[in-house]
């Protein structure tokens, strides 16, 4: 996990913005936006809710910046603290989750022997992509929009998910598998444990 | 041949860029030879590309700039701040609550010993209902003793017994009878008297 370890200027941008620095707290926001956005987005499932919770995330980062102890430890509190606000705000929309089982039960699942190529240029590619990421448990979810929001390495993404690597590893190859199925029409999965 | 579990890890670490050398010639080696991991492969690499792309044009080119939204937010925070300082803490409402039911739990009470005292002004007059006089007998106001002229009396109310007072029956020329407490500092003063002593 040495990769993940905060290079040296981030240390000291997190310890300015402890004592109120607010360029560094908007440099340390956006140093980490890509990710910040995917975790926001693959919580709650839709992008025109993303930019009010980075608001709301930019604000409680400025309210709570100063009661963070270890500089080091910035990027898992800034992931817990952008997971828990965007549970609330999706409370709050009170938006039912839909359950994979539940997406593949509609009437557009491809024929089985279609190959994901002819699946995907048939339609509308990124949608059909996007739906399948959106039906994701929210565990492989979370691993998966992370991991190309950003293209980061598997240490960087248990750090700040506070996962084992090999977790992530297989949360990422499940997911693979969740959409691949979806695409072609295979039955999905059931839920693994990790 | 290579199981299936093992394939998806292989080319999900090729595709992540984690794979170690030796993996990598395991996996070359598998693609070659089997035509099904070739197109479970082929399948994967679609959806890493498009899963990229189609991430990136939903979330992050959609949407305000980290600039707009921080700004917004500092403005937020600043007005958040400003709320937070006007606005009254919470216990303040009972304790305003308790303020004024002291307040008035107060006036009652001095309205209430004001009346107490118009009604009988002059509170030295309070008089013992019971009195003994030398006999050791008591003396009920009710029972018109037949003593005229002053009299040793004693009180009896525990609480003044061992003061330094003596009492006197008293009729006046009238005939009318009063309880006369005379400290024995000779300081004489009027003590009590009832209106059923005559």
């Amino acid at each position: 996990m040495s990769s993940s370890k905060p290079k040296p200027n981030e240390s000291a941008l997190v310890c300015a913005a402890r004592q109120g620095d607010r360029q560094a707290i908007q440099k340390l926001l956006e140093t980490h936006w890509r990710w910040l956005k995917g975790l926001l987005y693959s919580v709650l499932g839709n992008a025109d809710d993303v930019d009010e919770a980075l608001q709301s995330v930019c604000v409680l980062l400025l309210d709570k910046i100063g009661t963070l102890k270890d500089p080091e430890s910035f990027k898992p509190w800034l992931a817990s603290v952008a997971r828990n606000l965007a549970l609330t705000q999706r409370q709050k929309r009170a938006r039912k989750p839909v359950g994979l089982d539940e997406f593949s039960a509609g009437t557009d699942t491809p024929d089985p022997q279609q190959n994901v190529l002819e699946a995907i240029t048939r339609q509308e590619q990124h949608q059909q992509v996007l739906q399948a990421i959106e039906l994701l448990p929210e565990k492989y979810r979370e691993v998966f929009v992370m991991k190309y929001m950003q293209d980061m390495s598997y240490a960087e993404i248990g750090d700040i998910l506070n996962l084992p690597l090999t977790t992530v590893q297989m949360r990422l190859v499940r997911a693979r598998r969740m959409i691949q199925n979806r695409l072609t029409g295979k039955p999905t999965d059931k839920v693994p444990r990790t | 041949m290579m199981n299936e579990e093992m394939l998806e890890m292989l080319i999900g670490k090729f595709l992540d860029s984690e794979i170690t050398p030796a993996e990598q010639k395991l996996l070359d080696a598998e693609l070659q030879s089997n035509p099904k991991a070739k197109m479970l492969y082929q399948q994967w690499q679609q959806i890493h590309e498009q899963a990229g792309q189609a991430l990136n044009a939903e979330v992050i080119e959609y949407g305000r700039s980290p600039e707009a939204i921080f700004q917004r937010a500092v403005t937020e925070h600043e007005r958040n701040r400003w709320k937070r300082r006007l606005r009254p803490v919470r216990w303040l409402p009972a304790v305003g609550s308790l303020a004024a039911g002291l307040l008035l739990g107060f006036g009652l009470f001095s309205l209430m010993a004001d009346n107490q005292t118009e009604s009988n002004p002059n509170p030295s007059e309070n008089v013992p209902t019971v009195v003994k006089g030398e006999d050791n007998q008591k003396i009920h106001p009710e029972s018109r003793p037949e003593e005229s002229g002053p009299k040793l009396i004693e009180m009896i109310e525990p609480d003044l017994a061992d003061r330094p007072v003596e009492y006197y029956l008293y009729t006046d020329p009238d005939g009318s009878r009063y309880v006369v407490e005379a400290p024995t500092d000779e300081d004489v003063r009027w003590a009590s008297y009832r209106d059923n002593l005559h």
